[in-house]
Formats: C-alpha cells, structure tokens, sequence
C-alpha cells in the first residue's frame, strides 16, 4: 500500500473517540407489514437502543429476524412503521448522502469501470470531480485495487466487487456504514482476508460501522457490540459487548474471549430457536 | 460517460474455437452453397424443375448485372432503403420517447398497457390496405405502414428495460439522495439501453418487413414493387434477383444493428428479447 488511510481521512471525526456521542438513537423502533386481509404482520418488534460515534455494532441473527430491516431504518432508506431512528440530534434521520451503504451484491453498475463506480456518489452529490478521482484512484489503492481501476465490473471477481464497493461507500467521506450482509456471498478465505480489511479501514478512518451479517464469528471479530436478533417475530434479544484489544487478528479466534463471546451468542440464537419451535407447535 | 461507453472489453469476448476450425467450417459452409446453387443451375437447365419454380442462378446473376448496370435498381433501392430508414428512426424516436414518458408515469403505463398489448398481438401488415385508403398511394403510407410494423417492438422493450429489477441500485441512489433526474440519467436509461437495443434489432428487420408489404399494396416504387410487377410479367429470374437484394438488405440491416449494439450497450451480453 503506497499511502497510509489516515491521509484520506477528513478531519472530522478524526479526534473523536469511540464512545464520545451517541450517533444514531434508536427509539422503539418497529415494523410491521400490512397482511392480505387486514391487520398486520410484526417484522420487528421494536427497539430501543445507541450507537456511538466510532462504534463498530453487528446485527447477527438468522434469516427473517428484522436485521437487515433495522439496518434500512436506520439508514432511512425504510420507513419505520413506530418509534424512530434519530441521527445524533438532529431530531430526524440520517441524510441521504451522509452515510455509506454496502449492500450483499456489490450493486455495482456493469456500465462504468471500477473508478466511475466509486466516483459514483460524487456524481450524485454534486462534488468536484477532479478531487473525487484522486481520492477514488486512492481509495482503490485502499481496497488493492490501483490496478484494475479501468476493468468493468464483469471482469471482477466477487471478492473484488465488494472490495470496489466498499471504496465507493467511502468516497464522499461519511460518518457512518451500514453494510447489510457484505462478504455473505464470498468465500471463506476471501471473507476473512476481507474482514481484516475492513477493521483496518474502518479503524484508521474513524468510521462508525454498523454491520448485518449471519456469521457470528464475523460479527465478534470485527465489533465492539453485538445484537442478536431472533425470529418468529424478529426481535432484539440481547446485546453482547466483545472485549478484545484491537487491532485483532484472525489469530485472535482462538483466544478464549472470542470464543466464550461466540459460545454466548450461539446459546442466544439456539434458545431463541428453541422458542420459536415451542409457539410453532404448541 | 460517452468515452466509457466506447471502450468495450474485447477480451472478454475472445473466441472460444481454435481459429482453423471456423476456417474450417467457414468453407464446409461455402461448399454447400456452391452445391445448391449448382444443383438449382443443373436442375432448371435440363428441364428437371419447371422455369416457372426456379430461376437457373446464372439467370438471376445476369438480371442483377443487367439491373444494376442500367440503373434500374437505383431507385427502387434507394425507395426501399429511405422508407425504411424513414420509418424506423421516427418510429424508433416516438417509442423510445414513449416509453421514457410511461416509465415515469406508472399510472398512464397501466391505462395503456391493455391497448398495447391488443395492438401488439394484432399483425400489423394487416392495415396495410387501411392506411394505403387513409394515405392514398406513395410515399407517405409506406412510411405509416413501416413505422406501424416496427413501433411496438421498440416499444415494449424499451419500457421492459426501464423496470428497475435491482432493489440494490435503486437503493443505492436513495442513499446518495439522488434527484429524479439523476435516477433516469444514472441508472435507469444505462440499465434501459441493452433492451432498446434488442427492440432496435427487432424493429430494424420489422421495418424491413412493413416497407415490402407496403411495396405490395400500396406504392409505384421499391423493390417490393419490381417484384411484383416481374411476378405479374412471368419474370422469375426478376423476382429472385428481387429476393435477394431484399435479403441482402436485411443481412446489412442486422449486421450494422449487431454493431451499434455491442459499441453502445456492451456489457450486456444476452438480453432477452420481448418479440411484438
């Protein structure tokens, strides 16, 4: 890597510490969708919780669970049907174009190269293009992809699509990431190379991240908390703090910490699907 | 955006055979055609097939030197040529200027969409006779009939295209709060342009279709035309010399579709085609 992510960065944020303010205040937020024949269906029973500047929070649960609906609330990409989701205290939700997302397919565009794809939200936003493609050509240094900045997306491996996506979520500089499932489609080894990545990037960019995924070794690697969600109706169970000194390493999942928070959030999970079943048959 | 769109990926369509063997099959090709043609030769010189079914290709070739030479062709062919091209750019400019209006407006696209529908399975050649009664002879209605015949498949590919199927996409513009304008700009015409095209190739070779039915029924000029009247004399090298410069017609039309398609919507390989 030719430059340091810390010369990207912008300064704010960049003196703030973890733990310094709330970010996102999460209150008895819910969903429910209408059902065929009046009445409604709980996706997500609500919830109420705060994510701090400079957190990096995981939604782990199973399929259905609400996570990734909470993920879209949060980002106000959906609307919640109760409660709110407040960015710091504005009062209202986070602006569109203040955050990054990354979604589970890359979603880049198949007719522009890598480096007008991650120019993308400079396009959008209305940003000096001439800077937007400095810093995107440094940004794929960032995620190792200098080289292949004029390839389309085609030509990419998955690997390096979520890599380029990851870059364009970064390139207007935003506070926040929600990523929704973003190595879900990878393979182990690439995921995992990914994941140290994406602890490098997000700590030496000062990111607050909050992360969706149903890999419960994922999720206590990379995060400072932990929110487990169960199904049958989605529902926050618990949340589960992960105390581990950063950076961590792969290495780090044989520690007896990871593995005692792994095994915590297992038991969570199995009880909740114990529960489901009961109310299935009974 | 317009540089981006030129510098299609050639590697990514390297050829997947060894280069002798489509030489190979190339010529396998070549000698059936030189077999037929002689066989069609053969079998009209010795009185096997009556001349009334088949022209001997020597015949054919000698009415095409012949019709070229004079310049008699030339304007038939360029009657033809102009009134396709006529019909498929304002048909093609009216779908596409359509189709960008219904996609914005969903509640006229599901009002519409019934009569589309109706209009799409009726065969078109078949008002041919109507519009020659509106128009009168000439010009002008082998233009309506041409862009009758290739409207609707531009059309309905074209408005097929603008559906977004990507949730992803179109929630990654909301998330860079982008305006309408830019949702169309961005992300839906790009998305849209690989099934205009498909519409574009479809409607190209329908036009052709609409501008010889037009030459049947309703005009004094075209190639259509000098079909039909060798047909009325008898005339059957005439009428294949016709034939073929119909096909050849086509052959060009599809080659130069082929062409703009892979420069301008190149990443997209095999989109499925909506026939109307």
């Amino acid at each position: 890597m030719i430059l340091s992510a810390s010369e990207i960065v912008s300064p704010v944020g960049a003196d703030a510490k973890p733990g310094d303010a709330a970010m996102l205040h999460i209150r008895a937020a819910g969903k429910s969708y209408g059902a065929p024949g009046g009445g409604s269906v709980p996706a997500l029973l609500p919830v109420t919780e705060s994510i701090s500047q400079g957190e990096f929070v995981s939604f782990v649960g199973p399929s259905g669970c609400g996570k990734t609906t909470l993920l879209k609330m949060s980002a106000g990409l959906v609307a919640p049907s109760e409660g709110a989701i407040h960015y710091r205290d504005t009062g209202r939700a986070i602006a569109p174009g203040a955050y990054g997302f990354v979604f589970q397919g890359a979603a880049l565009l198949p007719w522009r190269t890598v480096l007008e794809n991650v120019m993308l939200p400079a396009v959008i936003l209305g940003l000096p293009l001439k800077s937007a493609r400095e810093r995107a050509m440094r940004l794929l240094e960032l995620v190792h992809l200098g080289r292949v900045a004029a390839s389309y997306p085609n030509q990419l491996s998955g690997g390096m699509q979520q890599r380029a996506s990851i870059a364009r979520a970064l390139l207007h500089d935003p506070e926040v990431l929600f990523m929704d499932e973003p190595f879900g489609a990878l393979d182990a080894m690439t995921r995992e190379q990914l994941n140290m990545e994406l602890q490098r990037i997000s700590r030496d960019q000062h990111k607050t991240v909050l992360f969706v995924t149903h890999d419960i070794e994922e999720a206590v690697l990379l995060s400072d908390r932990v929110l487990v969600f169960s199904r049958g109706p989605g529902r926050l169970v618990s949340t589960i703090s992960v105390d581990l000194p950063r950076p961590r390493l792969l290495s780090n999942k044989a520690d007896p910490r990871f593995l005692r928070a792994v095994a915590e959030i297992r038991t969570l999970l199995d009880r909740g699907d114990a529960r489901e079943t009961e109310t299935d048959h009974g | 955006m317009a540089d981006a769109v030129l510098r299609a990926p050639g590697a990514v369509r390297a050829a997947a055979k060894p280069g002798h063997t489509r030489w190979a099959e190339r010529g396998v090709s070549l000698l059936l055609l030189v077999f037929f043609l002689g066989l069609a030769e053969v079998a009209t010189r010795s009185g096997w097939v009556s001349p009334l079914v088949l022209a001997a290709p020597s015949q054919v070739w000698a009415v095409l030197v012949d019709g070229f030479s004079s310049g008699f062709y030339a304007p038939h062919l360029r009657s033809t040529v102009g009134s396709i091209f006529a019909g498929f750019f304002i048909a093609g400019s009216l779908a596409i200027a359509i189709a960008g209006t219904l996609a914005s407006i969903p509640v006229l696209e599901r009002v519409l969409t019934p009569f589309f529908v109706a209009f799409q399975s009726m065969p078109k050649v078949a008002i041919a006779p109507l519009v020659v009664i509106w128009f009168g002879f000439g010009e002008l209605s082998k233009t309506v009939i041409v862009i009758t015949a290739c409207f609707f498949p531009i059309l309905m590919n074209a408005l097929h295209g603008l559906k977004l199927r990507d949730r992803d996409h179109l929630e990654l513009m909301r998330s860079l709060g982008a305006t309408r304008m830019q949702l169309f700009l961005r992300l839906r015409l790009p998305h849209a342009l690989p099934y205009i095209f498909a519409g574009l190739h479809i409607g190209v070779i329908f036009a052709l279709i609409g501008t010889v039915v037009a030459e049947f029924v309703g005009t004094n000029a075209g190639i259509g035309y000098v079909m039909l009247q060798s047909k009325a004399n008898f005339d059957l090298p005439s009428v294949y010399a016709c034939l073929l410069l119909l096909m050849a017609i086509g052959v060009t039309l599809h080659t130069l579709m082929k062409q703009l398609e892979k420069r301008v919507a190149f990443w997209a390989q095999d989109i499925s085609q909506v026939t109307a």
